[in-house]
């Protein structure tokens, strides 16, 4: 057996399959195997581990894989805490549907994750739990708000975790963390059972190590268990792909993406891209798309948490209060406007910068992996710009419902993850994955994306990438 | 805009949004009605060019 997880497991989900297939273990084995894992959390991301259920038919497709979540779903056997010091207040009865859809397909929920507090935040910082650790490097940052997510991945301490991305959310976490990060199309998943932020941004998404896994359960959670339809035009090949790139913010202020993340993304969208199919744009709209999509959250958060506001539920910390109170104030036809726009923000984006192009390609964080002292709030150290930069490259992609795949494609000489961010016209989510996959193949010999400094045993063509 | 006009504009802007604020029940503190402020500037429809 290879033993590449924590729990002595294999470290992807296709290579766990094939050893229950095989007959070398039960799903119920694989299970508790994994759940003993998750008892040395490290790295203060699980939040409560949960107890143990029936074990699945062996021939389920995700029979044995264990998943833990941020701890923002109804389970079967948790009320979520959203971060908070209190159970949901307004939580259904039954669990979330892509819950229960996970576990028809065969997995097991094993714990709940932490989080920012109500899924706010840029960073894990929240002063009601533990300091998450982020298994990659102890000073670098965890990004928020699905920041247990990231690390229990990262860590290997479970094969898929499901997050929220209402400006970011499961994109930056899986950024600082190494991990594939996946925001869906708006409105692809349902979110029954799911904590809101501002309902008509949030997204439920999936962090995974790899490609393949996020893939798994990505079908998983559609529908119908059929696998999930691919874009046939998508490229089969890793350098036969149409990109729109663009590596420079225009919004004043923003930092401009620095030389080495430039170069690193430069040289990988080369590689992919076929002859003279790449093409640079400038994304001018970006500043309003961002502006826009702060007046919905602002707007739909204050809704969401008025009652806490008004001193009538639990308090809330800082950080809610910050995002929420704006909206309070904002006049309604700027939020009217703002949503009256947004058909026609997404089918411009959709028709002029992909065009002629299978997808786009941004920065995902234009300085690299920031300290956690330079974007905690609380920090003597802290930089606004620095926390800024963490989403800077995000909220965008919510506001116009867009499916979007982050993931590293190198790694810095200080050991932490360059990412980039690959946006696809709606429902093209597997083509994304696609295009996931052929880049972890093609950069990290198809082991995943995370890069542990214990795991340094990469290939030649690996080290290579190690910028 | 001399420094005068500016610092009235926003102490405007601050005792807009304290009363908006109060209107609908809540308490803030001064430094929150503040950001609040700020931030519905930087919002303003008008401003979509310079944000």
């Amino acid at each position: 057996m290879t033993s590449e997880t924590p729990a002595g497991l294999p470290a992807s989900i296709a290579g766990l399959r094939s050893l229950i297939q095989r007959g070398e273990l039960t799903a119920a084995e694989a299970l508790a195997l994994q759940r003993n894992a998750l008892e040395r959390d490290a790295w203060h991301c699980v939040v409560q581990r949960l107890p143990e259920a029936a074990p699945p038919r062996t021939d389920l497709p995700l029979a044995g894989v264990g998943l833990a979540h941020k701890d923002i779903f109804r389970l079967a056997e948790r009320i979520p805490a959203c971060g908070s010091a209190h159970s949901w207040l307004h939580a259904p009865e039954r669990p979330a549907t892509v819950i229960g859809r996970l576990a028809r397909a065969g997995s097991r929920s094993l714990a709940a994750l932490s989080m920012a507090e109500y899924a706010c935040g840029a960073t894990s910082e929240n002063p009601g739990y533990p300091d998450v650790v982020n298994p990659l490097d102890p000073q670098a940052v965890v990004g928020g708000s699905s920041s247990g997510s990231g690390v229990a991945i990262a860590a290997g301490l479970c094969y898929g975790s499901l997050g929220t991305d209402t400006a970011g959310s499961v994109r930056i976490p899986a950024a600082t963390c190494g991990v594939l990060g996946l925001k869906p199309t708006n409105g692809a998943l349902p979110l029954d059972g799911v904590a809101p932020l501002a309902p008509s941004l949030d997204s439920v998404g999936v962090l995974a190590r790899g490609a393949d896994d996020a893939a798994r359960i990505w079908t998983a959670l559609q529908r119908s268990s059929k696998a999930a339809p691919v874009n046939d035009d998508a490229p089969a090949l890793h350098d036969n792909w149409r990109l729109a790139t663009c590596w420079t913010h225009p919004g004043p202020g923003v930092t401009a993406t620095d030389r080495a993340t430039q170069d690193v993304l430069d040289t990988f969208a080369t590689e992919c891209s076929a002859k003279g199919a790449r093409r640079d744009i400038k994304l001018s709209r970006l500043p309003e798309w961002m502006r826009l999509a702060q007046t919905v959250l602002h707007t739909e958060a204050a809704v969401t948490h008025l009652a806490a506001l008004r001193e009538q539920a639990p308090a809330l910390s800082a950080l809610v209060r910050a995002i929420a109170l704006p909206g309070v104030a904002l006049p309604a036809s700027w939020y009217r406007e703002a949503q009256q726009m947004r058909a026609a923000h997404a089918q411009h984006f959709v028709s002029e910068m992909l065009a002629d192009a299978d997808l786009l390609l941004t920065p995902v964080f234009p300085a690299g992996v920031p300290d956690t002292t330079e974007v905690w709030t609380t920090s003597p150290s802290f930089r606004p710009r620095r926390l800024f930069e963490l989403f800077c490259w995000m909220s965008f992609v919510n506001y116009l419902g867009l499916p979007a795949v982050i993931f590293p494609v190198a790694y810095g000489t200080n050991g932490r993850p360059i990412c980039v961010q690959a946006i696809a016209r709606p429902g093209d989510e597997s083509v994304l994955l696609r295009f996931a996959g052929q880049a972890e193949m093609h950069r990290f010999d198809g082991r995943g994306f995370v890069r542990l400094p214990s795991q340094q045993h990469l290939s030649a063509r690996c080290e290579q990438n190690y910028a | 805009m001399d420094i005068k006009t500016e610092h009235t504009e926003t102490d405007a802007n601050y005792d807009a949004v304290q009363v908006l604020l109060a209107l609908s029940c809540i308490a803030a503190t001064p430094a929150e009605v503040s950001a609040v402020a700020r931030t519905l500037l930087r919002l303003a429809p008008q401003a979509r060019h310079d944000v």
